[in-house]
């Protein structure tokens, strides 16, 4: 499942929510790290897309995060990608399924109005919103049987699990560079897979 | 605070998170949910308790003989911890 999404401090709770409940819900996300350089980063991006038959595109951080600063536009231009990779092969790629997700409802029919007709959800940048919101559509896509509330409530303990051992031993629970991506995701599965047995 | 901990081995970390889904420590989780708050006995899949106001799931996690610290999950992300009783 391809994870296309912000990747700052700021956005870190939600990423976290976002990662936790792809693994929870037994798919695997694909991510890429942000220590690539520019083209090997997009290299990337373009490989894990042609893996992927499942996307989730959160396009909440389409504005400036402040006076005076640009928005940014890597989310929906890897949006664009993924849907022309789907529109360019459909008998290859025509099965593959997005889901876009924004901080409020209907926002994206002022910035983006031509992703209309497909699934689209708010988190309202809230993390247990964001989940809710992933297993409504995984829901509807067929994948999972859990709720979402045993999906949140179990990353609320994973979460504390996962800080207190980060700040006794040396790391920032915090700091999205602390460590890759990969290690989250390491981390989340070996404690879902404890945690289901 | 963080730096002052002896940092130990990426690898060994994902370990020790991983491991300690299989480790009862004690704990009891006031989570907050949509529609209320949730007690989740550490371990446990599912909420002993759904629904209830901040305060009924705080007086819920205290009735539990068998556990010695519990932790508030609030709204804004926070999480704080207080210790019930001697484990």
């Amino acid at each position: 499942m391809f994870v296309n999404c912000p990747f700052d401090n700021e956005y870190f709770p939600l990423l976290k929510a976002l990662l936790f409940s792809i693994c929870y819900f037994d798919k695997v996300p694909l991510i890429a790290e942000t220590t690539d350089s520019g083209s090997s980063r997009l290299n990337r991006i373009q490989d894990l897309i042609l893996q992927a038959g499942y996307s989730i595109h959160d396009l909440s951080r389409m504005e400036p995060m402040g006076s005076g600063q640009l928005p940014r536009f890597n989310m929906p231009f890897e949006c664009g990608i993924d849907f022309g990779v789907k529109a360019a092969d459909r008998d290859k790629f025509g099965e593959k399924r997005f889901l876009i997700l924004e901080s409020e409802r209907y926002r994206y029919q002022k910035v983006m109005s031509d992703i209309a007709g497909n699934d689209i959800k708010a988190h309202g940048n809230q993390p247990i919103q964001l989940i809710k919101a992933v297993h409504e559509w995984f829901k509807s896509q067929g994948l999972v049987a859990t709720g979402y509330r045993e999906a949140y409530n179990q990353f609320e303990e994973f979460r504390n699990d996962r800080e207190e051992l980060m700040r006794e031993n040396g790391y920032d629970p915090d700091d999205i560079s602390e460590v890759p991506f990969s290690d989250f995701v390491l981390a989340a599965q070996a404690w879902i897979s404890a945690s289901k047995s | 605070m963080t730096k002052a901990h002896k940092r130990i081995s990426r690898e060994e970390l994902i370990k020790r998170i991983g491991d300690s889904a299989s480790h009862d420590s004690g704990k009891v989780h006031v989570i907050y949910n949509l529609d209320g708050y949730a007690v989740k006995k550490e371990g446990a899949k599912r909420a002993r308790r759904i629904g209830l106001t901040e305060q009924e799931a705080i007086a819920f996690a205290r009735g539990m003989k068998d556990r010695n610290r519990m932790v508030i999950h609030k709204p804004d992300g926070s999480m704080i911890n207080v210790a019930l009783r001697a484990s």
